[in-house]
C-alpha cells in the first residue's frame, strides 16, 4: 500500500480534463487506486467519482495505490499529478 | 466516416433498448470533428459532439445529477437505467470561470427529461474566443453491448441522440 500526498497548485483543480487523464492513467494498472481527500476517496479509474470529488486549488489530496503493480502505478500517476494539478 | 449516416459502434444481442435525448438545439457531430485530443480519442468512453443552436442544456434522460460543476461547464449524469454520462459545454471553457454560465442544478438532484441544467450565454463565448461545440461522453460504454449514435442531424432539444442496448 503507498499513500501520496499532494497539495494541488494549479488554478482550477481537477476538471473535467485532468480528471479524465488521471482515469485514463489508472486504468492501465491492476492495482486499485483511489484519489480524494480526507474521508471521500474515489476510484481513480473512474472519471464520473473523480469529477465528483471537486478538489480545488489549495486542497491537499491524497492517492492510494494498493495492488501488485502498485510501485509502478504510483510512479505514473504521481508525474501526471505533478505536471496537471 | 459518413456523417450523414448513423453510426452502429457495436453490435449485440437484441435486448431492452435505452434512449439518450439531445440536452439542446444542434448539429449532431462524430467525436472526430471534435477539435480536441481528450474528446476526440473517445478513451473514456462513447463521445459525440453538438454544436448547439441555442443556449441551454436540458436534461437528456431520467436520472440524478451526480456532479456540476460551480463553473457551470460541465456536468455528470445518471440515468436511471445506469447510463453515466459527461456533458462538457465548449472546450477550455474552465478557463472562463462561469462566467456566460448560469447553473440551474445541483448535485443530487433527481432530473427528468426537459429539465433545465443550465444556460449559457453561446455568442459571448465565442466572442470570448472558445469553441462551444459540446462534447457528451458516456462514460460506463464497455457495459452496453450495442451503441446507436445518430450524427450528421440537426436535433432539437429531446430529439433522439443515442440509443443503447445492454
Amino acid at each position: 500500500m503507498i499513500n501520496y500526498k499532494y497539495t494541488i497548485t494549479k488554478e482550477f483543480g481537477i476538471h473535467a480534463r485532468p480528471a479524465f487523464q488521471l482515469a485514463k492513467n489508472a486504468s492501465d494498472f491492476t492495482c486499485s487506486i483511489q484519489i480524494g481527500k480526507a474521508d471521500q476517496m474515489a476510484d481513480a479509474k473512474d472519471v464520473m467519482e473523480i469529477m465528483g470529488i471537486k478538489l480545488m486549488q489549495g486542497d491537499e489530496m491524497r492517492v492510494t495505490f494498493n495492488g501488485t503493480d502498485e510501485d509502478k502505478a504510483a510512479n505514473s500517476m504521481i508525474n501526471l499529478i505533478k505536471e496537471h494539478l | 466516416m459518413n456523417m450523414f449516416g448513423k453510426m452502429k459502434e457495436k453490435f449485440g444481442k437484441e435486448s431492452k433498448g435505452i434512449t439518450i435525448l439531445a440536452p439542446m438545439d444542434g448539429n449532431v457531430v462524430s467525436a472526430g470533428q471534435i477539435n480536441d485530443p481528450t474528446f476526440r480519442e473517445q478513451f473514456l468512453g462513447t463521445t459525440i459532439g453538438i454544436q448547439p443552436a441555442g443556449n441551454r442544456v436540458v436534461a437528456p434522460v431520467s436520472g440524478t445529477i451526480s456532479s456540476i460543476f460551480e463553473t457551470g461547464h460541465a456536468l455528470s449524469i445518471v440515468s436511471d437505467d445506469g447510463v453515466e454520462l459527461i456533458i462538457h459545454i465548449g472546450l477550455d471553457t474552465v478557463q472562463l470561470k462561469g462566467q456566460f454560465f448560469k447553473i440551474h442544478a445541483k448535485d443530487g438532484d433527481t432530473i427528468k427529461p426537459g429539465d433545465l441544467l443550465i444556460e449559457f450565454d453561446k455568442d459571448e463565448i465565442i466572442k470570448a474566443g472558445y469553441d462551444v461545440i459540446t462534447p457528451i461522453i458516456i462514460c460506463n460504454s464497455a457495459m452496453f453491448s450495442d451503441i446507436e449514435t445518430f450524427t450528421g442531424k440537426e436535433v432539437q432539444e429531446l430529439d433522439e441522440m443515442i440509443k443503447l442496448k445492454k
